[in-house]
Order: structure tokens, then sequence, then C-alpha cells
């Protein structure tokens, strides 16, 4: 019978999408967090570097008020407020969807998407620049 | 059947392509679940691009499984995609896109674009599912389908180039533009470029003959310089009756009951059942029509080996079962054949002196009966319902080495297949023409 045969080899196709769908996300991430780890030796090489600039810029964060909404120590985004760590290793910022780069950055203080607050008054160029900056050693 | 495993072998590994690319060419992974997420939607558009394959009436894709069942796969298969495309924003929520993807509403357009083409798939699906119950008629069925469907492949395109990070990679690019121009062509073809060519070369109605009230057999030539192509008994093809201006010029497919020994014509018996068929006694000579096919494997010349087949027929059901009577007569075909032929009343019995001067002669050796459930009184012939008893009187107790071919109305082959299987007939022995496309 044919649809018997049909019923099972829908059913065995489901079961095998689903498989690959699981497996296949597992492997990405064990493959790709080794990856990661290699990347994230290089960045404390980096922050090291930078770890001047980055000071005084974190108290600047923290000064204009950005840590009541967004960690610096968690990629979690809690009602819409998304912790901002490794946000430069992302491809997309994570509510607004842009590509993440200084671009972008500066769209989103000065005229941000979904809830955060504008900045646009708030922050010289400078400053955003030094915000930019100080979000690329997270 | 090897054919048909290498078919679905490569349907598989087709599906799953773009999850093997980007795992292996993708660089960054954001967690299990959003990873998940980001499968589903991969496999979920693949399944929905080659649902453009399945239902152009590609015959190398057709061949193997019959147009009846590849049409079954395409609706059940369009349930999984749509069930994959429906996680795929729930998983990425719960991976650390935040519900905010869900609810919110100062999104990016190509998100809004994921969220339109979801709610098509959706509407698509449920109504293809609840067709039936809706009350809606096939053509406009057909119409809103041939609308939604290529329009949701092309946002879920849009959707997916720019939102999502693993179409920054050429082979994934390649792959989806490839996929898209596919799927786009073949639907273009089997609905526009291929009737139009059929329409232009169309075949002349010979005859319109009444067989009973309600069922007429209409008789086909092919225009000149052309020969009726090659087809199995039992298969069916699609018309297209241009007529009479003021009726209605539809697609719709039925049984040949002519056989292929005949060469000059092709034949279909058709009963007036619904909007469309009701006018189909209307049809006149010199009409002409657009002939597609042949399609399906409802055909005993597809199992050479068998030599005792029951064919188990309820109304116009022998339409199919008439065809390849008519080629084992016409083959001086020796097999044993017992017809059960199952009608409410005996004016009701289509083809009866052709099959009475099949089952006189040797070839094949017919065994012909008729049940009738709903008997005048003067009938001498077996009543009630065609069953399981009915197979034990006829075929004994022991069915094995037999083969069964049914066609008739839903409910009776239903039973007949649950009256075989109790009887230990395998599912390999039992043959089934499913007549409607939408249940």
């Amino acid at each position: 019978m044919r649809q018997t045969t049909l019923h099972r080899t829908t059913l065995g196709l489901l079961i095998i999408f689903i498989c690959v769908a699981v497996l296949f996300g597992v492997l990405r991430n064990t493959v790709v967090s080794r990856q990661n780890g290699h990347e994230e030796h290089q960045h404390t090489q980096a922050d090291a570097h930078d770890s001047q600039e980055g000071l005084s810029a974190a108290a600047l964060f923290k000064d204009k008020g950005c840590t009541q909404c967004h960690q610096t120590d968690s990629t979690e985004t809690k009602v819409g407020r998304p912790g901002l760590q490794g946000l430069f290793e992302r491809k997309k910022l994570p509510v607004s969807g842009r590509p993440v780069n200084a671009e972008n950055i500066r769209k989103q203080l000065r005229g941000p998407y979904a809830n955060m607050p504008s900045y646009a008054d708030r922050l010289t160029p400078e400053e955003e620049d030094r915000i930019i900056v100080y979000l690329k050693t997270l | 059947m090897t054919g048909g495993l290498v078919r679905i072998l490569a349907y598989l590994l087709v599906v799953t392509l773009p999850v093997w690319l980007t795992t292996w060419l993708g660089e960054e992974a954001e967690g299990i679940v959003s990873d998940l997420g980001r499968n589903f939607a991969l496999i979920g558009f693949m399944i929905l691009a080659l649902q453009f394959l399945l239902a152009a009436r590609v015959k190398w894709v057709e061949r193997a499984f019959g147009f009846d069942i590849l049409i079954r796969f395409h609706k059940q298969i369009a349930l999984t995609a749509a069930a994959f495309l429906v996680l795929h924003p729930i998983l990425l929520a719960l991976g650390g896109q935040g519900w905010y993807l869900l609810i919110g509403l100062d999104l990016p357009w190509y998100i809004w674009i994921g969220k339109a083409a979801l709610i098509l798939v959706l509407a698509t699906v449920l109504v293809g599912m609840y067709q039936g119950k809706l009350g809606l008629k096939f053509e406009t069925w057909r119409l809103g389908h041939d609308l939604l469907a290529p329009t949701v492949l092309l946002l879920i395109f849009i959707h997916s180039w720019y939102t999502g990070d693993d179409l920054e990679l050429l082979p994934m690019q390649v792959l989806w533009v490839v996929l898209l121009i596919l799927a786009l062509s073949l639907f273009v073809h089997h609905r526009f470029l291929r009737p139009k060519r059929l329409r232009q070369h169309p075949f002349r109605v010979q005859e319109v003959r009444r067989e009973i009230e309600d069922v007429w057999t209409v008789t086909l030539v092919p225009p000149e310089g052309r020969t009726i192509g090659d087809y199995l008994p039992g298969q069916f093809h699609f018309l297209t009756f241009f007529r009479d201006p003021a009726l209605p010029v539809e697609e719709h497919h039925w049984t040949i009951s002519s056989s292929p020994t005949q060469k000059e014509s092709i034949s279909s018996t058709i009963k007036a059942v619904g909007d469309f068929t009701s006018s189909i006694g209307k049809t006149k000579e010199g009409d002409t029509a657009a002939v597609h096919g042949p399609f399906g494997r409802f055909s005993y010349l597809l199992h050479p080996g068998e030599r005792d087949i029951v064919f188990l027929a309820g109304g116009i059901g022998i339409t199919p079962l008439m065809s390849m009577l008519r080629h084992m007569r016409d083959t001086r075909d020796t097999r044993k054949v017992t017809l059960l032929y199952a009608n409410r009343r005996e004016e009701q019995i289509i083809f009866r002196q052709e099959l009475e001067a099949i089952a006189a002669g040797d070839h094949p050796k017919l065994q012909l009966i008729h049940v009738l459930s709903q008997p005048d009184d003067d009938w001498n012939g077996d009543t009630g319902h065609l069953n399981g008893d009915m197979i034990d009187k006829y075929c004994g107790q022991d069915l094995s080495g037999r083969s069964f071919y049914i066609c008739g109305p839903t409910r009776m082959a239903e039973l007949l297949i649950t009256n075989l299987r109790a009887r230990n007939v395998p599912d390999g022995s039992i043959r089934r023409e499913i007549f409607s496309f939408l249940d």
C-alpha cells in the first residue's frame, strides 16, 4: 500500500530533519566555541593594550547611566535590555538587528531603536567615540 | 522502488544542504537554541522551494511515486515546513534575542517581511487543510494558492537574505538564488507556459457518449500530425475542455478508460458530480481539449508477475479497471481476474455489456460479480455492500498470492483495506487508486 509507505516516508523525513537541525546546531556550537576560545585569547591582549583608555571610558559609560540598563559582563537580554559583553563579536545589534559597526552604534545613541532613550544631547561626538571604543573591549 | 528511494535520498540531501553548508562554513555560533531555530528556518525554506518541484507534474519526479502520492506528500511536508517556520522565531527569542522579537513593534523591515511570510505560510497551510470544510471551490483555492505560494517564497527569500548571517556566505547565496530561480521557473512553466503550449495543439472531441444516467464517455483524437503518447492502462490525465463560451474552462483530472491498444483515440469516462463535471454532458463533437498526461502508477502492467488479480470497484471507480481489462482483452492476456463491482442499482452499472462480453471470453479469465446495495425485487445477483464477506465468498479463505486493486468511494476503499489487512493480505499486495487530490 503506497499510502502506508507515504506516511512512513513523511514521518521518517520529519524525524531526520529534526535530528539534522539539532545535531548540527550542537555541532556548530561545539566547533565554534573552540574558535571563540582562540579569539578570546587575542582579545585579552588587545584589552591590556587599550587598558588606559578603556578604564576612563568605563567610567564615562557608568557616568552617563548606560550601566543602569546594560550589563557589560553578560550577553543576556533582559526585558529588551541587552547585555553588551562581546558586542563587537556579534554580527547584529541585539534589538535593532543592524550590523554591528561604529556607525550603527552612533545611530543607536542618537536616535535609538525600541526602549532606549536618545543620547543625542547628552554625549559629545568625542564621548560617543570613546563609548564605541569601550564597547569594542567588552 | 529503488528509483523512488534514490529520489527520496536526493530530496533529503538537498533539503538539509544549507544546514551542512552553514555548519562547516559559518563562523559564529549563537547558542544551541538559536542555531536550532536558524536550522529550522533553513530547512523550512528548502522544503517550500522544493514544493514547486513536487507540484509541477515533472515526469521524472512523478514516475517513481505516482502523482496522487506525490501531491499528498506535498501537503504533508508543507505542514512540517510550517511547523519549522513557526518554531524559528520562538527559538530565536528563547535563544537570546528576547521576546521583543515576537511582540515588539519597532523592528527592522526585514523582520516584518519574515512575519508576513509566516502568516501567509500558515494561511496557505490552513486553507489547504480545510479547503473542503471552508466550502471553497477548487478553482478559487487554486487561484489563491497560485498567488500565495510564490509570494511566500519570495518573502522568505528577502527576509533570509537581509537577516541571516549565513546568507553572507557565497555558497549559501548561490544555493538560495538557484533555488528561487528554479522554483519560480517551474511555477511559470507549470502554470503558464505548458498550459499555453497544450492549448495551442488541442485534441478534438470525437464523440460524447452517455453510458448511464449521469456518466459520459468523452473520446478525443489527437491533432493532425500527432499521435497519442504511450500510457499504461489505469493511468489518468488532466483535461481542459474548450467548449461553448458559456461553459466553464477548468482543468480536471480523469482516469483514461480506453486501452492503449486503441491507437486512434483516447477516452475518459466522467461522472457528473461537481460544479464543473455536471456540464460534461454539454460537451459536443468538435469541441477541443488540452490534454496533459499520463500520470499515476495504478496499473497491472507495473506488476507483471501477478497471475491472480482481484479488482474491487465501486461506481465510477470502474474506469481504471476497465482500461486494464480492455488492455488484457486486446493483448490476449490469460491471467485470472476476479471483478467485484459494487453499485446501488442495476441501471447504474457502467460498461455492463462490455464487461459481460469480456467475462464470456478467455482473455482475461474474468469472473464478474455485481453487488447491488439497493436492488429491485427482480435482481438475482448479490446484494449488500462490497466488504470482507464478499471477498470471502468469491476468493475463498486463502488470499495468498493474490493482489487487490481497489478503486471506488473513499469509505468503501478504506473499509476494504481494513478487511484485507484483517485477512493477512500484505500491504504490498493492495493497490489503491486515490481519485481525489484534496483529502
